[in-house]
């Protein structure tokens, strides 16, 4: 026993900091780079107020009362044109109005924070649009905020469609550029030229079809084995994001149910 | 100031001032990162224990990842720093080694010592802080890159602004 005690005593600053670091590496990598959980909810709720109180005060002489009610009105109008479209690939979505009140674009793994929550009819999954471009979903919420994940996030795949009948591949951000990413697995035999279209398939519940992601950029694709993998440009600008709306798929709980319902029904 | 009151303070107000201001601050395209709370460790006694300013430091970064959304980044480069914190100051020790008088700032140990001990500090929580954050091998080299031009820039910022709080007290 005493002789553990002189150990301790006699290596305690490298003790200490082991046990210290690894505590602190535990909780970065069980937070995947996707911060949720209860600290963060809390976070959100304090930081939040003071980050929205630096925005309105940034506002003051600003039109952004105008700003925020053209929004609202786009929102009221996207839900209109989304709720009116009969084909079968694109079903119903709300959009709800909100503002960008901190957002990071210069790291690996980014997020920015809305300033609608629960309270809103903000729901973890819903996807985030850009004056009609997709830039990335909620992950984690709380009575007046949201926390979201951008399409610059270097673990997120993102289901994505050349025009709106071209190929289907992963649309993947390689975590150093963030005005582009890639457009993975697309067959070699797929036509497209730069400058077309990259739009949502809708198949992940998170966006509705047909949203904008981006463009093919004007670089020569590289090869894969059987499959293309393109550069894209983001629509979207990361770095000045501010206005954006919020799409709820309608019937992401009835595509989900579905979903499981036929994975349990296979032999 | 009573040390006993004013290493609390200095502690609380650059957490404070990080977490409120400069956390939102990115200069040069991600190149530029201030961490202003490293000024308030960079700050502490020079005999202070190395049990201690761990703790101290763990604490700090873990108040900053908690605002930050940092999921331990913070808490682990500060450790790592404050870990070398005590080896830097016994390399740039004066050869009859440091009063008890001695403090490290600008003011007390010139600013030769001061940079050299500050942007090597700042350098190895960036090194640790940037790697980490970049998680893949491909990254790495630009997350050193960064590590290097943010220590810069934190070294010209604690520069900066203890020759104003000097320029101050002298005034008085």
């Amino acid at each position: 026993m005493r002789n553990l005690w002189n150990f301790i005593v006699q290596y305690q600053v490298i003790l200490v900091f082991l046990v210290l670091q690894s505590a602190a590496i535990a909780w970065f990598v069980s937070s995947h780079g996707f911060p949720r959980g209860k600290w963060v909810r809390i976070a959100l709720e304090w930081e939040s107020a003071w980050q929205g109180q630096i925005i309105e005060w940034s506002q003051r002489a600003e039109l952004s009362n105008q700003n925020f009610q053209l929004l609202e009105e786009n929102a009221r109008l996207r839900s209109r044109i989304a709720g009116t479209r009969t084909s079968p690939m694109q079903y119903g979505s709300e959009f709800i109005a909100a503002q960008i009140i901190r957002s990071t674009w210069t790291k690996s793994e980014n997020h920015f924070i809305l300033d609608q929550g629960k309270k809103n009819g903000v729901r973890v999954g819903n996807g985030v649009t850009e004056n009609g471009a997709a830039i990335g979903k909620i992950i984690e919420t709380t009575e007046h905020y949201a926390m979201g994940i951008p399409l610059i996030h270097n673990r997120l795949e993102w289901s994505a469609r050349i025009g709106n009948q071209g190929a289907i591949g992963r649309l993947k951000w390689d975590g150093i550029n963030h005005i582009s990413g890639t457009l993975y697995d697309i067959p070699r035999s797929a036509t497209f030229a730069p400058g077309d279209s990259v739009l949502t398939t809708g198949f992940q519940g998170v966006f509705p079809a047909d949203i904008l992601f981006g463009i093919i950029a004007d670089e020569a694709p590289y090869f894969d084995g059987e499959f293309l993998n393109i550069p894209v440009i983001w629509k979207a600008d990361f770095q000045a994001l501010r206005y954006v709306q919020l799409s709820v798929v309608d019937d992401r709980n009835l595509l989900d149910s579905l979903e499981e319902s036929i994975i349990t029904s296979l032999p | 100031m009573n040390p006993a009151i004013l290493i609390p303070i200095q502690l609380f107000l650059t957490g404070l001032i990080q977490i409120l201001f400069f956390q939102n601050i990115v200069l040069w395209g991600g190149w530029g990162i201030p961490l202003f709370h490293l000024l308030g460790l960079l700050l502490l006694p020079l005999n202070t224990r190395p049990v201690v300013l761990m703790l101290i430091a763990m604490i700090m970064g873990v108040a900053v990842d908690f605002f930050a959304y940092g999921g331990g980044i913070f808490a682990s480069s500060a450790l790592t720093m404050a870990v070398c914190l005590p080896f830097i100051n016994r390399l740039l020790a004066p050869r009859e080694g440091y009063e008890v008088t001695d403090e490290p700032t600008i003011k007390s140990m010139g600013f030769r010592w001061y940079s050299t001990r500050t942007f090597t500090a700042l350098l190895v929580h960036n090194l640790w802080m940037f790697s980490m954050e970049a998680g893949r091998l491909d990254l790495l080299l630009s997350g050193w890159g960064k590590a290097i031009s943010s220590a810069a820039l934190g070294l010209f910022l604690f520069s900066t602004v203890l020759q104003l709080v000097q320029a101050k007290r002298k005034k008085r």
